[in-house]
């Protein structure tokens, strides 16, 4: 092969790499779809459970004895909502003390935020009430109402 | 045959019928399950429960509010808060005194003929701290009552 020859050689190998070089920068291309995200949020509310409420009550005492127990109820934000206690105002009926259940509300409280939001119920035994005990001190462990439910609706 | 042609005739529309029926039944069912899902308030509940001690610390003092001694010396202790408020009885030697520790102290002359105070009254026995004694002060012997609790 003389010179000519391999300078025509060479001339052609670079005339063809450079042509499979620029096919595929030639031919580039896009095909674009498009889809959505749906989501369907399902509106909820959780509540947790409030320690009991614990009163210590000396007969016919001259001032009311209170008692609060804390809860939180979480909801999902800006879901409206309310919360009830159930037998807010009772006579215990193990040791015949009348009393009263309240719930307090936060700042905010029934419209949700996504996080907890802290409540309290707050119980008052009026004062001057004697009660109903054969002893020194009795214990209404035997009260078929002393159980309460607090509830959220939503 | 002019009837069973009829027949035949009216069977296509019957069949036109009842999809439509059909359709505006279950239309009817999914709107009232629509209108009902959207005015269910949905909730949810959890419980606790309500604790009550009561105490009656004073029952039993309290409710013998009247005590004759064995000299004839009349006691009456009222109660109406839970504590002794009032005590009344022969306080012409010494009234009754609240001590330290919310302690009520009383004291009587005992008449000199008196040679025996006779038994304590079982009910002072049942306050928490209660005690008599007879002391003597000048020549003159008192019987000393204290009750606290």
């Amino acid at each position: 092969m003389n010179n000519l020859q391999m300078k025509k050689l060479l001339a052609s190998t670079i005339a063809a790499a450079a042509m499979i070089a620029s096919v595929p920068s030639a031919q580039a291309a896009s095909v674009i779809s498009s889809f959505n995200v749906d989501i369907t949020l399902t509106s909820a509310c959780s509540v947790s459970t409030p320690g009991n409420l614990t009163f210590a009550y000396t007969a016919l005492q001259a001032v009311p004895a209170t008692a609060t127990s804390p809860f939180s109820v979480t909801c999902a934000s800006g879901l409206p909502y309310t919360v009830g206690v159930s037998g807010a105002s009772v006579t215990d009926n193990a040791v015949g003390l009348a009393y009263s259940l309240a719930i307090t509300a936060p700042v905010g409280g029934g419209v949700g935020t996504g996080s907890s939001q802290l409540y309290s119920i707050d119980g008052t035994i009026a004062s001057g009430q004697a009660g109903s005990c054969v002893s020194a001190t009795c214990v209404n462990t035997a009260a078929t109402n002393k159980a309460k439910t607090v509830t959220v609706t939503y | 045959m002019q009837r069973l042609r009829h027949m035949h005739k009216s069977l296509p529309l019957k069949a036109h019928t009842y999809p439509v029926t059909t359709a505006r039944v279950i239309s009817f069912a999914v709107l009232l399950a629509l209108w009902a899902s959207s005015s269910y308030a949905a909730q949810t509940s959890t419980q606790f429960d309500v604790f009550i001690s009561l105490g009656v610390p004073n029952a039993d003092l309290c409710r013998s509010s009247t005590q004759i001694g064995s000299f004839g010396e009349v006691v009456v202790v009222t109660c109406s808060s839970g504590e002794i408020v009032d005590f009344s009885g022969d306080t012409s030697a010494f009234p009754w005194s609240v001590t330290r520790g919310d302690a009520y102290r009383f004291a009587t002359l005992v008449p000199t003929s008196v040679e025996s105070l006779g038994t304590v009254n079982s009910y002072a026995g049942l306050a928490p701290v209660s005690s008599w004694r007879r002391v003597n002060i000048a020549g003159q012997d008192y019987l000393e009552l204290t009750i606290s609790w």
